[in-house]
């Protein structure tokens, strides 16, 4: 199997979308004005963006809300035309040539479905493997090894409809893996899933990469996702890509807060200091938000002793949503000085 | 190529039987008009002895048959292909190794093909019990098929480019409730072009409309080989020039395409 880095699966290079949307003022002159001197506004979606993804890697794109992530996607699969700019996947630009690049790449879009909503799964697996040209013999070992991978089996003849939402996301990533892709894109795959749901199809994505070595273009909301499954990180925001790192980078050099457990030997009235925020006190018990930029833990430390003996101590840092929310927060110009 | 288009024909076909007792009942609202047709005629024939250019009571109740069958038999795809155009899950359909327009032909072919049969054998059912027979022999018929199968095509391009119009405009449904009410009339759904006031069956020729419903009931109740020849290739001419009409439609709404991000 090719090593992560040997091969770019996918080449990006000042990746631009601009819409134009139509602006109506209300009313009804509103609607003879925007027929007879129709207003278009400009929205800029992806603002010349630039990256590459190893054959082999797990990439998560994240961003917030109207960020330009599944634009960027759909500039990716041929979906869209952008509006200036080069990419191309495995050697293909796609919107070019999206037909030749449909047979080497995979696509589940979350709130999407390829699948025949009236009739079982298999019933689509099997149209796929007709629209992607699949040998029946091949065919057959490559759904058998689905069905298998994914533990399908048990509804493979249930309608689609009557499946958990969890049954269909297997059910869909399946489809997306049945000719055998290069690349999979993957916009919001855990989306509207419970605890168990996601973990599942965490696992199985991870299995994919690590037998098939499939490249992994990744987008969600979910950080979870992020954490669980890539190693790398490219954050959008406003349509500029503000961040592009590992995710272990990210949560040491992005983190500006601490968490500060501490339990002391004797009850303190009170516990203040610049930089320091008390979410909770109760007794001997505290528990600090430090800014580490404004106070050292070091310094957070003497002064917690300098008020009573420390019994216990945890120092942790914050959930990786508050990291990120937190990169989103201080937008994209800031960020991009602070690299 | 084109065993791709078959499979998602027979697919279609597949979902459209997964509701088997909605999909029967559908067409007893087709059996219920032709009765109610039945009955206006028969009473016109006693009457005034109605008949015109060969056409008696008995022969318009089976060119209703066959007229019917087609104008219900057809696939409704519009609102579905129109909402995929406004919210722009069209753009889905872009990336996979198939072509759009012909997927969806392939799709409406399934889903007609299937309630065409159903429609014929309920509505032959029905003329035979209510008229008796009519003269059809296995060559007519196999010619008024083809025609129905040419009429049915236009059909579905004519629908295309009204439902891609969506493109450019808010609201397709009103165009289908113009394009259903021109069917009645320049398609010649209830009565022939023969018994049309001469000014209006000259209009109706002159439009696709009279191809899609008029022309294979025509054949199937009175075969003549200089119309079916003509009407085939008028067919022929429209299917092209609609053709080229939905081909031009379509890439120039995929190129303005404006699917909304996340």
């Amino acid at each position: 199997m090719r090593q992560v880095g040997d091969v770019r699966a996918i080449e990006v290079s000042g990746l631009t979308k601009v819409f134009e949307v139509r602006e109506k003022s209300p009313g009804l002159a509103g609607s003879v004005r925007a027929i007879v001197s129709p207003s278009v506004r400009e929205v800029q979606a992806v603002n010349g963006i630039s990256f590459q993804v190893d054959e082999g890697e797990m990439l998560a794109f994240i961003g917030p809300n109207g960020a330009g992530k599944s634009t960027t996607i759909k500039m990716l699969t041929g979906i869209l035309y952008p509006t200036q700019g080069r990419a191309t996947v495995l050697g293909v630009t796609p919107w070019e040539d999206r037909q030749r690049l449909a047979g080497k790449i995979g696509c589940v879009f979350g709130q999407r479905s390829q699948l025949w909503y009236h009739l079982p799964p298999c019933d689509t697996f099997e149209l796929l493997a007709h629209v992607y040209d699949i040998p029946k013999p091949v065919y057959c070992d490559r759904l058998n090894m689905l069905v298998d991978w994914f533990e399908l089996g048990e509804f493979m003849r249930t309608p689609v409809r009557k499946l958990s939402l969890g049954q269909r996301m297997r059910c869909e990533i399946a489809a997306s893996l049945l000719h055998g892709p290069r690349v999979l894109f993957l916009d919001e795959p855990t989306i509207g899933l419970d605890v168990v749901a996601k973990r599942a199809i965490r696992e199985l994505i991870r299995q994919m990469n690590r037998e098939e070595g499939v490249t992994v273009f990744l987008t969600s909301h979910d950080v979870g996702d992020m954490e669980e499954l890539c190693r790398r990180v490219m954050i959008i925001s406003h349509g500029e890509l503000i961040l592009d790192t590992s995710v272990s980078a990210l949560r040491r050099d992005y983190l500006r807060f601490k968490i500060v457990r501490v339990r002391l030997a004797d009850a303190i009235d009170r516990f203040e200091m610049r930089g320091v925020t008390v979410a909770k006190h109760k007794q001997t018990n505290l528990k600090l938000s430090v800014d580490t930029d404004v106070a050292s833990i070091d310094d957070v430390l003497t002064e917690l002793m300098r008020h009573a003996r420390i019994a216990d101590i945890t120092i942790a840092d914050p959930p990786t949503e508050q990291v990120i929310a937190d990169i989103y927060g201080r937008g994209a110009s800031e960020a991009l000085g602070g690299r | 190529m084109t065993a791709k288009y078959f499979h998602v024909a027979r697919v279609s076909m597949r979902a459209r039987t997964a509701y088997l007792a909605d999909f029967l009942l559908g067409s007893v609202f087709y059996a219920l008009i032709l009765y109610v047709f039945v009955q206006l005629w028969s009473v016109l024939g006693r009457t005034r002895g109605f008949a015109v250019e060969g056409f008696g009571p008995r022969e318009l109740v089976w060119y209703l048959m066959a007229s019917e069958a087609i104008m219900l038999g057809r696939a409704r795809f519009e609102q579905e292909t129109d909402e995929e155009v406004k919210t722009g899950a069209i753009a889905y359909y872009l990336n996979k190794p198939y072509r759009y327009v012909l997927f969806k032909l392939a799709s409406y072919w399934g889903e007609t093909a299937l309630k065409m049969a159903l429609n014929i054998a309920i509505g032959a059912t029905v003329a035979l019990l209510a008229v008796g027979p009519i003269r059809v022999n296995a060559a007519h018929l196999l010619a008024a098929l083809a025609c129905a199968a040419m009429a049915l095509t236009l059909n579905f391009l004519i629908s295309m480019a009204l439902s891609l119009s969506a493109f450019w405009v808010e609201d397709t449904a009103p165009f289908f409730w113009i394009y259903g009410k021109l069917l009645f009339v320049l398609g010649g759904l209830f009565a022939p072009m023969e018994v049309y006031p001469d000014a209006l069956a000259r209009v109706a020729r002159a439009t696709p409309l009279n191809y899609v419903l008029y022309a294979p009931a025509r054949l199937f109740v009175q075969f003549d080989m200089d119309f079916f020849m003509s009407a085939l290739m008028m067919q022929a001419v429209w299917i092209a020039a609609l053709s080229l009409l939905v081909m031009a439609l379509y890439s120039m709404g995929v190129k303005r395409l404006n699917v909304n991000g996340g």
